[in-house]
């Protein structure tokens, strides 16, 4: 057994706060990595030992595998965890490091490769009881041959990034006149996201739900399937809103998803943490979409529903620990639901927003999880995914958890930039989303920015006069036209109240 | 001082007397108003309890209870004699300044100085936090400016191009 004494996190943000609490949890110690602007942050401040990256873009220094290698070997440490995002699917990443005889908290490089890049997956399970979507064997580069097969598979289809996940680089095309301006636009983002501008073509499905599996595999070929996340919420291909279990599936299809998706691990040899993701259609058929050889944002409602630490298990697998649980050892308890708080506005196409945070206060009390990276004062800059926390409620049903993040959501505070908390007020408290039956395209088809407006003309008074007399405690607290104010302006951070006073 | 408050649909007239003491519509509110952290206060008005922020931006001001934001609008009688102006000055423009929604980089412009553009077409693709973002054109017209080139960084709110 090969105990891992040092963990070095190649991340930022939550996820990096997260990893580096269960490191504490076991007896690890961590460095954190850093670009100029995360001198501040959380992660930082937490690990063991920090080392900076120098520089201040993703490119110059989280996606800078020398770099990292180069940090771990200055401080000692044994393994890398890497998050999700960034290096995590990178084999060459895994490479490097199993080269410096440094752990990594992963798969194989084989299995990044060949579940990594979304084409030679597609390949491996062609001919296993794996179901596919149909689409485009290789990925593509050549404009006209792209749009002939697009003709081919038959409008609407998917642009999908061949490295890719998360969403960035995905496009949908309905019309063929908008395929050339789209496929661009794929491949521009693919290649700023993931350094690969590789795209391939997937036969689009009319209101599918995305509901994907958690996959855990030993060292040893023991495999096992942690049940599955409901995750049909998403604006712009990326999910804002997450579940586990999902309403719609009955024992049997778990089941039988759950046993494709350990199909999918085993066929290329899986070990970590893993996610099998499907589409499923209107009458619960379902098909592979891909496999993310990493760690999920949306892993803490599995963890709440099974009661594991996946990162945890991610690092005694690594360590070349069994399992130690079969399949049937596993069960669901109660209901999970996680809201990811964006820093967009909701009211103005999820435009991201950027700017200081001032004030940060998360909600607590029972079945209550936040999972954050940011603290007061704190910037959220145009360089970094603008995503801030995650906010997951439990309880022992579906609509207790529900009813716990409608009362999270009221608790939670957070000032200075727009975030996504409003919209998802709006989905847990509307009926499609109560009802469980809804798909991908719940946004477009239930949610318009006036939704997320109060209507109640007594509170609007109430507001109005609260309102009013706020401006004049700082009227009051002013006395000259020049003194500094306590009020922030979200443009710089400190700036003067300018009302006209008499 | 008298005021005008509009918040959402609503307008209201308040009349502050003295610190702390209000009247709405004529009759008067009590109220108990105390600062918390920030910009936040906590108000009770009569018995119902509220926690909110106010703050300002590019001098508009915001007040936001339980991550819900309303433009509020406070009037004295000199403002509204300004924002009386100010509307008639509106109803008779015939441009748009297109301005940055976000800081990023200008990653495409899709449209040419002198070309029509139609009301609500894709003008420029600003590339920020990663993704490409469309900027729309609010008005039908043609454009008269442009006031960055592709692969530029530009600051929220900065002009991007005139249209009309």
């Amino acid at each position: 057994m090969n105990r891992i004494k040092k963990i070095l996190v190649a991340n930022r943000g939550e996820i990096a706060v997260r990893i580096i609490r269960t490191c504490k949890d076991l007896g690890i110690k961590t460095v954190a990595v850093f670009s100029e602007t995360d001198r501040k942050s959380l992660h930082v401040r937490m690990a063991d030992e920090a080392v900076s990256l120098a520089g201040l873009k993703s490119s110059e220094t989280y996606l800078v595998i020398e770099k990292i290698i180069a940090a771990a070997r200055l401080t000692g440490a044994d393994a890398i965890h890497p998050g999700y995002g960034f290096l995590s699917e990178n084999a060459l990443f895994a490479e490097a490091a199993t080269e410096a005889g440094i752990t990594f908290i992963g798969p194989s490089a084989d299995s990044i490769r060949k579940m990594g890049d979304k084409t030679t997956a597609r390949k491996l399970l062609k001919g296993t009881k794996v179901p596919l979507a149909p689409g485009t064997e290789d990925s593509i580069s050549d404009l006209s041959e792209a749009k002939r097969l697009a003709s081919e598979i038959g409008y609407p289809v998917l642009i999908k990034a061949s490295a890719g996940g998360g969403g960035k680089g995905m496009r949908i095309v309905h019309d063929p006149a908008d395929f050339e301006k789209s496929m661009v636009s794929s491949q521009n983002e693919a290649r700023n996201a993931f350094g690969d501008s590789r795209v391939y073509i997937e036969k689009y499905l009319e209101n599918p739900r995305h509901i994907e599996f958690q996959i855990l595999a030993d060292q040893h070929g023991n495999t096992v399937h942690l049940f599955e996340r409901e995750c049909s919420i998403q604006r712009r291909h990326q999910k804002v809103i997450e579940e586990a279990p999902s309403s719609v599936l009955t024992p049997e299809m778990r089941q039988k998803m759950g046993e494709a998706a350990i199909e999918v691990a085993k066929i290329s040899s899986y070990y970590g943490a893993g996610t099998v993701e499907f589409l499923v259609d209107k009458y619960l058929n379902f098909y592979f979409l891909e496999m993310n050889t990493r760690l999920q944002v949306e892993h803490p409602v599995t963890e709440l529903i099974t009661g594991l630490d996946l990162v945890r298990e991610q690092i005694r697998i690594a360590e070349g620990e069994l399992l130690g649980y079969e399949q049937k050892d596993l069960a669901i308890r109660g209901h999970a639901v996680e809201c990811r708080v964006y820093a967009e506005d909701p009211s103005n196409n999820f435009l991201p927003d950027t700017g200081f945070v001032h004030l940060h206060r998360v909600p607590t009390g029972p079945g209550v999880r936040v999972d954050s990276g940011i603290v007061d004062g704190m910037e959220v800059s145009v360089h970094f995914d603008p995503m801030i926390s995650k906010l997951v409620t439990w309880d022992s049903d579906r609509k207790g958890a529900i009813s716990r993040m409608c009362r999270a959501l009221e608790e939670y505070t957070l000032s200075g930039v727009q975030t996504t908390l409003p919209f998802c007020q709006f989905v847990m408290k509307h009926p499609v989303f109560q009802s469980g039956n809804f798909d991908t395209h719940f946004i477009q088809n239930y949610f318009k920015p006036e939704h997320i407006e109060i209507d109640d003309p007594e509170l609007i008074k109430n507001l109005a006069v609260a309102g009013l007399n706020a401006i004049h405690w700082f009227i009051r607290e002013n006395k000259t036209e020049n003194s500094g104010s306590v009020v922030h302006d979200r443009q710089e951070t400190v700036n003067l109240w300018k009302i006209r006073r008499k | 001082m008298k005021y005008l408050v509009k918040i959402k649909d609503e307008e209201l007239d308040l009349h502050v007397t003295g610190f702390l003491e209000t009247t709405l519509n004529g009759s008067r509110q009590s109220i108990d108003l105390v600062p918390l952290d920030a910009n936040r206060f906590s108000a009770l008005i009569g018995t119902k309890s509220y926690v909110f922020e106010i703050y300002q931006q590019n001098g508009d001001k915001f007040l936001v209870y339980k991550n819900h934001t309303f433009p509020l609008i406070v009037e004295d009688e000199r403002d509204r004699l300004v924002s009386h102006m100010k509307q008639v000055n509106k109803e008779t423009q015939t441009f748009a300044d297109i301005k940055a929604p976000m800081p990023g980089l200008v990653s495409r412009i899709l449209v040419t100085e002198g070309g029509v553009v139609q009301k609500g077409q894709t003008i420029l693709v600003l590339e920020a936090m990663k993704m490409e973002n469309d900027v729309k054109s609010p008005i039908a017209g043609v454009v008269s400016m442009i006031k960055v080139t592709e692969k530029q960084n530009v600051e929220k709110n900065s002009i991007l191009m005139r249209i009309g």
